[in-house]
């Protein structure tokens, strides 16, 4: 019985968290968005990409913006045949959106109107 | 009582303890969020007692100087300890389930235990508001991560918590330790 409360108690749980993860998580807008892509490669020079797109997540923008990047599960590795290895030389690409660092991977960052995002090939200099 | 001394066996098994929880840590690094560890410490709590401190600290060292620095650090300077309290706390607790919920609970706010370090770098950055709101949002992003986590840690504890935890103590008894 003690077994059972605790089976329920920790679906419950489980469910709890879940919920938050819908109700506080990324959220997505359907429809057209303009939204600009500031890429950085590691020359150092910004390109800059203005673009409409129905994309619901980054991943997608950046698809319709001619970045082809590559990943490893979710972690970007390289953009536009520019890897980014932090074990060779401390390299990655960092994402930003209207200037504060992205919290989510490029295929749940959600894609807003107005949006600013910038990917820029980065050193770590710790 | 008398206190037990630290003998050379204990040093031998607790090598060979990093050595399991090391190889099996690299080995499970392709797939997200299914690991071995926190079964490892809970097990090597429950069956090798105190020595499993030794293992976590010397299990960080190693990780600190096998993979690139990053905040990752200053997570695993605390987080492995909760499993291994869990596991010294509630060692006569000898239930598949209860483990196997535990391990999964642990998994589920493996995220959460780690936006401790994101509130630490907010409230220095910008103050308690911020601090919060930088851990919420860590936290919040790497749910679905913790809720795979959860599921693996809820199986690998299931299937392996029965053998390895009769094989262990049979170890025990046979170096009497």
């Amino acid at each position: 019985m003690k077994i059972a409360i605790a089976v329920i108690a920790f679906i419950l749980v489980i469910g709890l968290v879940a919920g938050a993860y819908f109700a506080f998580g990324p959220k997505t807008i359907e429809g057209s968005k303009s939204v600009t892509v500031i890429f950085t490669d590691n020359s150092g020079v910004p390109d800059t990409y203005v673009i409409d797109t129905d994309a619901l997540y980054l991943a997608g923008a950046m698809t319709q913006a001619g970045l082809k990047y590559e990943t490893k599960d979710t972690y970007v590795t390289a953009i536009n045949g520019i890897t980014a290895d932090y074990d060779k030389d401390k390299s990655y690409w960092a994402f930003y959106v209207n200037d504060e660092y992205c919290n989510y991977g490029i295929f749940e960052q959600p894609v807003k109107d107005g949006d600013i995002f910038r990917i820029e090939y980065t050193i770590y200099e710790g | 009582m008398k206190a037990k001394k630290f003998r050379i066996l204990d040093i031998a098994v607790i090598g060979i303890m990093v050595a399991i929880m090391l190889a099996a840590k690299v080995a499970l690094d392709v797939l997200p969020n299914i690991e071995l560890v926190s079964f490892l410490v809970i097990i090597y709590a429950l069956c090798f007692r105190w020595r499993v401190i030794f293992v976590i600290i010397i299990f960080v060292a190693l990780q600190a100087l096998l993979y690139p620095p990053g905040d990752w650090i200053i997570m695993y300077i605390y987080i492995w300890w909760i499993p291994a309290v869990i596991g010294l706390v509630f060692k006569k607790v000898d239930n598949i389930w209860i483990w196997s919920m535990i391990s999964g609970l642990y998994g589920l706010f493996f995220g959460a235990l780690c936006s401790l370090t994101y509130f630490a770098f907010g409230y220095i950055e910008g103050g308690l508001s911020f601090g919060l709101s930088t851990a919420f949002a860590k936290w919040i992003s790497g749910i679905p991560f913790d809720l795979t986590h959860c599921a693996g840690n809820f199986v690998v504890m299931l299937v392996l918590y029965i053998p390895i935890r009769k094989a262990l103590t049979g170890i025990k008894k046979t170096l009497s330790i």
